[in-house]
């Protein structure tokens, strides 16, 4: 999963003892007229039903990520929480041709999975299918890897004024 | 004259803006919501040159119509229906490889607390998530969420099942290709929580045959406190029986544990972390390497200054389970915060890396070493930052190679009259040596602005790569590309220009210019006004929660406030 923090605020954070480590299912707690506000296990308030994202809140996220990839600073997008994280950014320092570049050929459709609120910030995680592909140069001449892929992508929104 | 194909385009993009035009008359119903968007573009390829060379393959002038539908209905404060509806009717090989009507995500969903029973149900498009190890992928089908009431406030539960199958077009939707049913148990106390999930599915595929196979699995977290010392354990265990790619009637499980912790009183945090998938234990529909142990450990340190520092050790056993494991172990240390000395920030990653089979076919280890510096002068931010890489083959030696990189870049905010922009220049020195066959010396440069002003949005990126190979048979070549994108936003409608250029060329051959150039026309369902004005509703409270900052309560009347949502 990627998270992309739309105001330019990345803070990379480090492994917070008390953050949940997210690796299985966590309750989206339904609202309902008994009780108080109900939050999420980590604390946060889900927004329940999610609201749209505009296109070119995607479009620019993809556009990050993809920028990210190309410049090797996939650690500054890529989540915390991201399967096998650190060997993938490995990966791309010591497997992928230097001049290699991800362009980014079409976006198809995206959808708002899951939303939350925590003080001023919402994030919202979103499922994008995206049709990319890898181009560079080596001793055979130019070459491009395509490929279609679904992208988690988490948007974090109205951070600090 | 205009073809068939493209008149039967025509009507149907008429025909969408039909629906649109009625779907808007909805908006004016207090009950119901509708937003969203729909976008009309129409793009040129082109490509002159070697078209083997062209990131574009197809050169034509094509278009689609996109459209997306957000509809919402509350019959009360606590039961919400909502669909969401994103279709293309398309002409372009690069917006989607089917044509005409290509309905792309379809999502139908109601949410109901009112009852002694709350529950979710979504129908469509859907996220199947259990667990890392378990489920996690997109489903076309339908899930089932129930939270019943519990006596204890500080314990819920949810139980989950689903149905869907795992492919990505739903013109070409087969169930027996892909399907998988799953439940799911959760209990959240306090901030504890366990799981149990149960999958099952089978597919049907002409390069597979037909297979099928259940996954179990029980996963847990929980805060564990020994006296002063604050603890985090997660772990899981799956099983896995059934077939998978590679074979039939298998059994075998996949399993991890962390365990994290703080030093009292410090800003010293650990993290230990291993995982074990057995050669058989092949889930569908995840993400994880099966036939493979990994053991890690993770320190972390913040001074008061801020700085960062972090430390890794990572042990990975691939294909464990055969007679030749390939290992790979990782060590590293990273820096990153504010230098007072310097009044800059400094971003540092050192890692060295081996791999080796167990029969000396693969032997090789490697350095990287990256440093960034940054800092800002006045309006002006500079940034340099330096790569070293050494990778050594003790097998072939061909291999072997070293590469450094130094890298300059600045950026500069400008204000113009109305207009607020950043221009950004970039250089790259590299030099990759080693064998004939990838030593290389390249130069590139970057220039990026983005400017905005009023209703106009400008970005523009240009890049040029000179590469140089060391190897005879390799001949030079520069690669330059170019992107501009311009929007211009009055009211409902953003009109926009993009163009991306690519120019590649080689010393000896045949040069090769490509590029797309598109117009864009969005109209916006809802007016720019009310999709400023509402806030978000939060679960468990009949009240609006404004975009400021901090959280206000205040009662929400679906009669008297717009409702319309907004994009965040």
């Amino acid at each position: 999963m990627f998270r992309v923090r739309t105001p330019v605020s990345l803070l990379l954070a480090s492994c917070a003892v008390c953050a949940l480590a997210q690796e299985s299912r966590s309750i989206n707690p339904i609202a309902r007229p008994q009780g108080k506000v109900q939050l999420r296990n980590d604390g946060a308030v889900p927004i329940n039903p999610p609201q749209p994202v505009a296109r070119e809140k995607v479009e620019a996220a993809i556009r990050r990520i993809a920028a990210a990839w190309s410049e090797r600073k996939l650690d500054r997008v890529l989540s915390q929480q991201f399967s096998d994280r650190q060997r993938l950014i490995d990966a791309l320092e010591t497997k992928v041709p230097r001049d290699a570049r991800l362009r980014v050929v079409g976006i198809q459709g995206w959808q708002v999975l899951d939303q939350h609120r925590r003080g001023p910030r919402i994030t919202s995680k979103l499922s994008v299918t995206v049709s990319t592909q890898v181009e560079f140069s080596d001793s055979s001449g130019y070459q491009v890897r395509p490929g279609t892929n679904v992208y988690i992508i988490s948007i974090v929104d109205g951070g600090a004024p | 004259m205009i073809p068939a194909r493209k008149k039967s385009l025509v009507v149907a993009i008429r025909t969408a803006i039909a629906i649109v035009a009625a779907g808007s008359v909805a908006v004016s119903a207090q009950e119901v919501t509708v937003s969203g968007t729909n976008t009309l573009r129409f793009e040129h390829y082109d490509t002159r040159g070697a078209i083997a060379s062209s990131p574009y393959p197809f050169s034509l002038d094509t278009g689609y119509n996109e459209l997306l539908l957000n509809l919402g209905w509350e019959r009360s404060a606590y039961d919400r229906w909502r669909a969401t509806i994103v279709g293309v009717i398309n002409d372009s090989p690069y917006r989607s490889p089917d044509r005409d009507v290509v309905p792309e995500r379809l999502t139908f969903s109601r949410e109901n607390g009112d009852g002694a029973m709350p529950y979710r149900v979504e129908a469509g498009d859907f996220f199947a998530f259990t667990s890392f190890r378990t489920q996690q992928r997109p489903l076309k089908g339908a899930s089932v969420e129930l939270q019943p009431i519990l006596a204890r406030e500080d314990m819920r539960t949810s139980v989950q099942v689903f149905a869907g199958t795992g492919q990505p077009r739903w013109r070409e939707l087969r169930w027996g290709e892909d399907n998988t049913l799953g439940m799911s148990w959760l209990t959240e106390l306090s901030s504890s929580r366990v799981s149990l999930n149960l999958l099952r599915n089978e597919r049907d595929q002409i390069a597979f045959g037909r297979r099928s196979q259940q996954v179990a699995s029980v996963a847990a977290e929980a805060p564990l406190d020994l006296g002063a010392v604050r603890l985090r354990a997660e772990g899981e265990f799956a099983t896995l029986r059934g077939d998978h790619q590679n074979g039939f009637d298998k059994r075998d499980s996949g399993s991890f544990l962390q365990l994290s912790g703080a030093h009292p009183g410090t800003t010293l945090t650990w993290r230990l972390r291993g995982e074990r998938y057995g050669q058989d234990y092949q889930p569908f529909g995840t993400a994880i390497t099966p036939d493979r142990r990994s053991s890690e450990a993770h320190l972390s340190w913040t001074a008061a200054s801020a700085l960062n520092l972090r430390a890794r050790w990572q042990d990975f056993r691939d294909q464990f389970e055969t007679p030749n494991p390939l290992t790979t172990q990782v060590v590293g240390v990273s820096v990153s915060g504010p230098l007072a000395a310097l009044e800059a920030s400094v971003n540092s990653d050192v890692f060295a890396q081996s791999m080796s089979r167990r029969d000396r076919s693969l032997d090789q280890d490697g350095v990287t070493a990256n440093l960034q510096v940054s800092r800002s002068f006045g309006t002006l931010f500079a940034q340099a930052s330096a790569l070293y890489q050494k990778v050594d083959d003790h097998v072939a030696s061909n291999n072997s190679s070293r590469t450094t990189q130094f890298a300059l870049s600045f950026q500069r905010s400008l204000s113009i009259g109305q207009w607020q922009a950043t221009v950004a220049p970039g250089l790259i020195w590299r030099k990759v040596s080693g064998s004939d066959s990838t030593g290389s010396r390249d130069l590139s440069a970057t220039l990026a602005l983005t400017a905005s002003g009023g209703p106009h949005r400008l970005s523009l990126n240009v890049g040029r790569v000179a590469q140089n190979p060391r190897s005879p048979a390799s001949i030079d070549v520069a690669t330059a590309n170019l992107g501009l994108d311009y929007r211009f936003r009055t009211g409902r409608h953003e009109f926009g220009f993009d163009l991306a250029a690519f120019d590649r060329a080689p010393k000896a051959t045949e040069r090769t210019h490509a590029y797309k150039a598109g117009l864009t026309w969005v109209f916006h369902f809802d007016r720019a006004k009310t999709r400023q004005a509402p806030g978000l509703r939060s679960a468990g409270a009949s009240s609006v929660m404004p975009m400021s900052r901090g959280i206000s309560m205040r009662r929400f009347n679906s009669a008297a406030t717009s409702t319309q949502p907004r994009s965040v």
